[in-house]
């Protein structure tokens, strides 16, 4: 093969962080044109081997090549003047801008003099319609939720023409809908020969769209499939070092709930923009699982339950008594904790380490007034290394800096937290996105634990074998109304993606 | 590179991230005894602790409310005022402790307290917030003394708190007594640790049950109880409640916590290091008057201190990836 068929080679990266290594020895090759999968567990080192592309890390050791040429000291600018554009799992988008400026930012970074923004506007609205996406260019980036957010900043790198496009759990968070949308845009960015790199942890995506798979596994690369040879169950042997079946090792029983009391119950709740006429109810130790496409109005209820958002009308019966929870702190006191589909602006604080982290709701909870009182440090040290083992959470010592970990761990000590509260009622946004089916199990193990002890669970998921996995009852969103509910029982995804699409 | 090489550079940058502060004060104090034999003498670090003394005080009030990723740029208006209040009430007959406690701490605090509850119900930054209330407070002081300095209070006040106890001087023992309650505090409390949340990422705080608001106002209350503090012990060292004293002196507060290693994006600062920070600049003030440095080069040189010894933390700091 001659040497231009490669836009991107790396031979032996290494890199360390404080001395430990992130990156062992990776090599991998992407050819022009191709979908390149990258997959392995949290840890295995994709986000490393991403920032380092994107010149946010400099590699410790190896060769990397560019377009044949061997790059040294790459930053994010030089990176990005090569061809390659990041979408980042965590999405960096500024929120205050609107969608028309947020295309035309490096337009705006450059420019001297003054910029034709009615040109500008109408070249963006057509290259958006060209990719099938309908938005509004005026509209602005905060009011589009995390799906539409990840779409748009796709588009966006095919529109500052990228010929590199590295894309971290692209899916994570779009509704089935969406990800169809986004598989027709890489068809297209395919036909425009731009090279994508795809890292994912949804193989069935992979086996769907890539062109090859590089398996990494503790800083490794440790196999390579061409398009004929993808298959799943390899790849997965791969990834976790030993034979294992996709199948979750652990089987959900659905369980009769019609003697248990109702612990939480929502009528006719509406709330901001979204939320309409919403109506749940869970039971003591059931757990209901909340579908819908993104934008459903499924987060913006949750919010409103716990007091993030102002809620309009309808009523909320909590243990047999009316109530409104006015504050986050108000639902934790009372026992219902939230935890959030955005871990990195609402999950972690990153300036705690890892047991700080994990102690807060804690020891706000047991204090006085939610305010005063002592640090129990013995308690603290004991519940992260409790949390440590039960969860399996990879961390070296429980002062490690939540910055430094996997996705995977973050999310499990975003988790944890709550586990000390002494909650009646645990309300999950999300609670796998973006990471690996390892990480997985351990969180819906913990979850069903939960549930066993007695605490009523609601889980907000997009990914319908999650919710079919996981709950007990599902309740279909639409256009800020819950227009279905099912016992999970014999149930087909047909009939469920109809009641949220149709 | 070697992986040895990486590893002891990683190790240095661990141990600048606690103690670099310390070893920046270390190196200077080196330095300066060189160039002047008087620099170590008794007498000499006595006199810097008391001068500094004033600047660890605000620069630990001002540690919280830069830990919010906010600022307080009200200290030098509110030492100005609670020194005004705290000599009018003996004036008018009060006590020296009740006037200190009321007319200093307590109402110090109150000054803060509406810094506070100002930035967490209006939502505006807090340098526009203190850059109001900088002004706001300071003309409250002039109109409150009608522009004179007052003086005509009991002496003993100015004894007890810019004297010595034995062969100490008070300053410095009110200086180590607030010192270890503040640090308890900011360690060991849960309030302490809900300003520390609030800073580090206040929606994921909230989310966690953290009463924000709260630790908020307390954050800029400390600020106003230590202004005020600061506002006795200056009036006492003084000998008269000046309505344009403390002018200026939030930058030395703001200096000394950025010196001491109190990170400007909020959640991370430390009460000794800002401690350190403020003798650091206590040290530079005191040396260019003993080497005889003309005034006019003494701001020069301190806002060249100020600079680079935070950019030598960030260096030295941003190595450990």
């Amino acid at each position: 093969m001659t040497k231009s068929d490669y836009i991107i080679k790396a031979k032996n990266i290494k890199k360390l962080f404080s001395g430990v290594a992130a990156l062992d020895d990776i090599t991998f090759s992407l050819k022009k044109g191709d979908i390149h999968a990258i997959v392995g567990e949290n840890g295995a080192g994709k986000s490393t081997l991403i920032k380092i592309l994107g010149g946010i890390y400099q590699p410790t050791g190896g060769i990397l090549e560019i377009k044949g040429e061997e790059v040294k000291n790459l930053t994010p600018q030089k990176s990005k003047e090569l061809g390659i554009s990041i979408v980042h799992q965590e999405l960096s988008v500024i929120d205050t801008q609107t969608i028309v400026e947020s295309f035309n930012i490096s337009k705006i970074s450059k420019g001297i003099g003054f910029l034709n923004w009615k040109k500008l506007r109408k070249d963006t609205e057509i290259f958006l319609k060209s990719l099938d996406l309908n938005f509004d260019p005026l509209e602005k980036v905060s009011s589009l939720t995390m799906g539409e957010k990840q779409l748009l900043e796709i588009a966006r790198c095919v529109y500052e023409s990228s010929e590199i496009i590295i894309m971290d759990e692209p899916t994570s968070s779009l509704s089935e809908a969406e990800i169809e949308i986004l598989f027709k845009i890489i068809d297209k960015l395919k036909e425009r020969n731009i090279s994508i790199i795809y890292i994912s942890h949804k193989l069935n995506e992979i086996k769907k769209i890539s062109d090859n798979v590089t398996v990494l596994r503790d800083g490794k690369t440790t196999s390579f499939f061409s398009k004929e040879e993808i298959d799943i169950d390899k790849i997965v042997e791969k990834m976790v070092g030993k034979k294992l079946s996709m199948k979750y090792s652990y089987e959900k029983q659905v369980k009769d709930f019609s003697n248990s009391e109702t612990v939480f119950k929502v009528d006719n709740l509406s709330s901001g923009k979204k939320v309409k006429d919403v109506s749940f109810y869970v039971r003591k130790g059931e757990i209901i699982g909340m579908f819908g496409i993104v934008g459903s109005g499924r987060t913006e209820t949750m919010r409103s339950v716990i007091g993030v958002e102002k809620i309009k009308s309808g009523t909320i019966n909590y243990n047999n008594k009316n109530v409104k929870f006015k504050s986050p702190y108000d639902a934790l006191k009372n026992g219902v904790g939230y935890i959030s589909e955005d871990r990195r602006s609402e999950g972690l604080v990153f300036t705690f380490d890892a047991k700080q982290n994990n102690s807060l709701p804690y020891f706000i909870k047991n204090s006085i007034k939610g305010f005063w009182g002592w640090n129990e440090f013995k308690k603290e040290k004991a519940i992260m290394k409790y949390a440590k083992d039960l969860f399996k959470i990879k961390i070296n010592s429980i002062n490690d800096d939540v910055l430094t970990l996997s996705g995977g761990n973050q999310q499990k000590i975003v988790i944890s937290k709550w586990f000390y509260t002494n909650s009646n009622v645990l309300i999950l946004d999300e609670p796998t996105r973006g990471i690996d089916v390892g990480a997985k199990e351990d969180i819906y193990k913990f979850i069903f634990d939960l549930a066993e002890k007695g605490l009523s669970i609601i889980i907000i998921s997009s990914e319908l074998p999650e919710i079919k996995m996981v709950s007990d009852r599902i309740y279909v969103f639409k256009e800020g109304k819950t227009i279905a509910e099912f016992e999970n029982k014999n149930i087909t995804d047909n009939e469920i993606l109809k009641a949220a699409t149709a | 590179m070697s992986k040895e090489n990486t590893k002891s550079k990683i190790n240095f940058s661990r141990f600048w991230e606690k103690y670099g502060t310390l070893m920046i004060f270390v190196i200077l104090i080196f330095i300066i005894s060189l160039l002047s034999p008087y620099f170590l003498t008794k007498n000499n670090i006595t006199q810097v602790l008391v001068q500094s003394s004033i600047f660890m005080i605000i620069g630990m009030g001002q540690m919280f409310a830069i830990l919010t990723s906010g600022i307080d740029l009200s200290v030098g208006s509110t030492m100005a005022l609670t020194g005004i209040v705290t000599a009018k009430l003996m004036v008018a007959g009060w006590g020296i402790f009740p006037a200190v406690i009321v007319g200093g701490l307590l109402f110090g605090a109150f000054l803060g307290f509406i810094n506070g509850t100002l930035v967490s119900f209006t939502k505006l930054p807090p340098f526009i917030i203190t850059l109001g209330t900088l002004n706001i407070y300071r003309g409250i002081s002039l109109v409150l003394s009608e522009g004179r300095p007052i003086f005509n209070y009991p002496y003993e006040f100015n004894m007890k708190f810019a004297g010595y106890l034995g062969e100490i001087p008070i300053p410095i023992i009110i200086v180590i007594i607030a010192a270890v309650i503040i640090h308890i505090f900011a360690k060991y409390s849960k309030a302490g640790r809900s300003i520390y949340a609030f800073g580090g990422n206040n929606k994921a705080a909230w989310i966690s049950g953290v009463r924000i608001n709260k630790a908020n106002i307390l954050a800029f209350t400390i600020s106003g109880l230590m202004a005020g503090l600061a506002g006795i012990l200056m009036t006492a060292r003084v000998g008269a409640a000046e309505p344009l004293a403390g002018n200026g002196y939030e930058l030395f507060a703001i200096a000394s916590t950025a010196i001491g290693g109190t990170s400007f994006f909020g959640g991370v600062g430390s009460i000794p290091g800002t401690l350190i920070g403020a003798l650091v600049v206590g040290v530079i003030n005191n040396a260019l008057n003993i080497l005889n440095v003309q005034t006019y080069y003494q701001q020069i040189v301190t806002g060249v201190v100020i600079v680079g010894t935070v950019y030598a933390n960030k260096v030295i700091l941003s190595k450990k990836d």
